[in-house]
């Protein structure tokens, strides 16, 4: 939690929380747990993007390159 | 003027509200919400949910409604057949609603819009398919915005998914009590060690709980000063790991005690065979347009009807048959079944604020038949039931029922018996008929082929 916290002082938003219409609350934790989730999962998605090359190179090609065209809502059946 | 009846739910977006009057039900955009509603139809947005089939088509209406200063526009939404909740669902049918959300809120993003809310409730079945029902979900992105909806979307969704997919499929219910769905901090206290091992549930559940109780009561903007923000790109990557998040998580309904029912031996082949035919007649002579099968299992009974176009909802009590006969829905792009969880002996009460947040099942049930096959021993045997009960409550759900009577000397009703003592002395044919002559006239009824068990045919006086 420390690290969470020391991450989020070194680098956070200011426009995270204003919205025109927002009637729930979304709670202090939710938006500001987004900012690392951010980083967290944008460094996810870069480190699949340069497998996915690094395999492409070798001729090995991934199911899914790049963007999900994972559309839409179907699940395995 | 015609008498607007408010939807009981239709209380917390200050945006709109639902309405039904003369039996149609409506939306109401009201000026406040004007500039939101504008974007979404001139973005194009409206026009490629719509097409896609992700959200409820509607068209604007002229209604005397219009005539109020507050009111910008009213909408008449393409007409439900039956509203579901979330806690009457199979697990694949909310993690259906789930990826639809999701889905949504991308093609939202993609037109510089977001979803300012993530209820479950926000999703109904039409045709068989997941469909995003609330037109007023959408508000302007705007560049640095967090998601707002993050933290309902985890709680409506992702956390009884997770803790259906690791703990047990019966946790669904706990979205009964908790209607703004699952407390993180609960679903984290009920998760297995094992899923720890799920890098998603870790961010999305573990991490996001100890935020929320990290950050409880702070204003966001004094527990996070300055530089960077959100641009949308996180925001769609955050929308797509949860996306593989939700689509990852997996539950294996072969293991309950039903969903492989029709595997054992209740039935020879030609007494399954004369069942089918005989229910097949009944259903045509009843040219129901909405059926109910009760204790439908998998809904092998339940696509007689709805292979015929009739609107039929497939209804038990067992997770892992919902489940089966969901899945195999989708396989058949069967648009006619719904199946849904219901525990007949405790149906769906009305629940939320006021007991009018959430409807009772029987003020959602519409149905002109009900099918009630191998169900009555199970009601009268093992619950306890009177059959004038089960008549008198089946009386009041549709005019038609279709009803197969298992006799004691049935190997069913003797594994009920088995273990305790028979006290149920009116429970044969002929207390059966009895019991029905009551409330229903008896049209018509048939044995069924190398079996002791009857069907009936009834009409309710």
């Amino acid at each position: 939690m420390r690290q969470l916290t020391q991450l989020l002082r070194t680098g956070a938003a200011i426009a995270l929380f204003k919205t025109l219409f927002a009637y729930l609350d979304p709670g202090s934790g939710s938006l500001i747990v987004q900012l690392l989730l951010a980083a967290i999962v944008g460094i996810l998605a870069t480190f699949r993007l340069w497998k996915s090359r690094l395999l492409a190179l070798f001729g090995i090609r991934t199911e899914k390159e790049e963007d999900d065209g994972s559309e839409e809502t179907d699940t395995e059946v | 003027m015609t008498a607007v009846e408010q939807i009981g739910a239709s209380f917390r977006d200050p945006s709109g509200s639902v309405f039904s009057a003369d039996g149609i039900v409506y939306r109401q955009v009201n000026r406040s919400y004007r500039n939101q509603y504008d974007q979404l139809c001139q973005s194009g947005l409206y026009d490629d949910l719509a097409g896609r089939g992700l959200l409820i088509s509607h068209a604007e209406v002229d209604h005397e409604l219009l005539n109020d200063p507050a009111v910008y526009k009213v909408l008449q939404p393409r007409q439900l057949p039956l509203v579901t909740y979330p806690y009457e669902w199979s697990f694949s049918q909310l993690q259906d609603a789930a990826l639809l959300t999701l889905d949504v809120l991308k093609h939202s993003l993609a037109r510089d819009m977001v979803l300012k809310d993530a209820s479950a409730y926000n999703v109904q079945f039409l045709a068989g398919k997941p469909l995003f029902i609330d037109s007023l979900s959408f508000e302007r992105y705007q560049q640095g915005q967090a998601w707002q909806a993050y933290e309902q979307f985890c709680q409506h969704f992702l956390a009884p998914l997770a803790l259906m997919s690791y703990r047990d499929v019966r946790l669904s219910q706990l979205l009964r009590v908790h209607l703004d769905g699952i407390p993180l901090d609960l679903a984290v206290s009920l998760l297995p060690k094992r899923s720890w091992l799920n890098f998603g549930l870790s961010l999305h559940l573990r991490l996001h709980a100890r935020a929320q109780r990290r950050y409880l009561g702070t204003a966001p903007s004094a527990a996070t000063p300055r530089r960077k923000r959100l641009v949308k790109k996180d925001l769609l990557n955050i929308a797509k790991d949860l996306r593989s998040t939700v689509a990852g998580l997996r539950w294996d309904h072969q293991q309950t005690d039903w969903a492989s029912y029709y595997a054992g031996d209740s039935y020879q082949e030609a007494g399954f065979a004369s069942k089918c035919q005989i229910v097949s007649d009944f259903i045509g002579q009843a040219r129901p347009q909405c059926l109910w099968d009760l204790g439908a299992n998998t809904g092998v009974f339940s696509r007689i009807a709805s292979q015929r176009g009739i609107f039929t909802v497939s209804v038990d009590s067992d997770p892992g048959a919902v489940e089966a006969s969901y899945r195999q829905a989708k396989r058949d792009k069967d648009e006619s079944i719904q199946p849904l969880l219901i525990d007949l002996t405790n149906p769906s009460a009305a629940i939320g604020w006021a007991n009018s947040e959430r409807d009772a099942l029987a003020k959602r049930c519409h149905a002109d038949c009900l099918l009630a096959l191998a169900l009555i021993h199970h009601l009268a045997i093992s619950n306890n039931l009177p059959l004038g009960k089960i008549a008198s409550y089946f009386a009041s759900m549709a005019e038609w029922l279709i009803i197969e009577f298992v006799p004691k000397s049935d190997k069913k009703v003797q594994q009920l018996l088995a273990a305790r003592e028979d006290i149920f002395a009116d429970y044969s044919q002929s207390g059966f008929e009895r019991a029905f002559a009551d409330v229903y006239e008896f049209v018509q009824s048939a044995d069924v082929e190398d079996s002791a068990r009857r069907l009936y045919l009834l009409r309710r006086r």
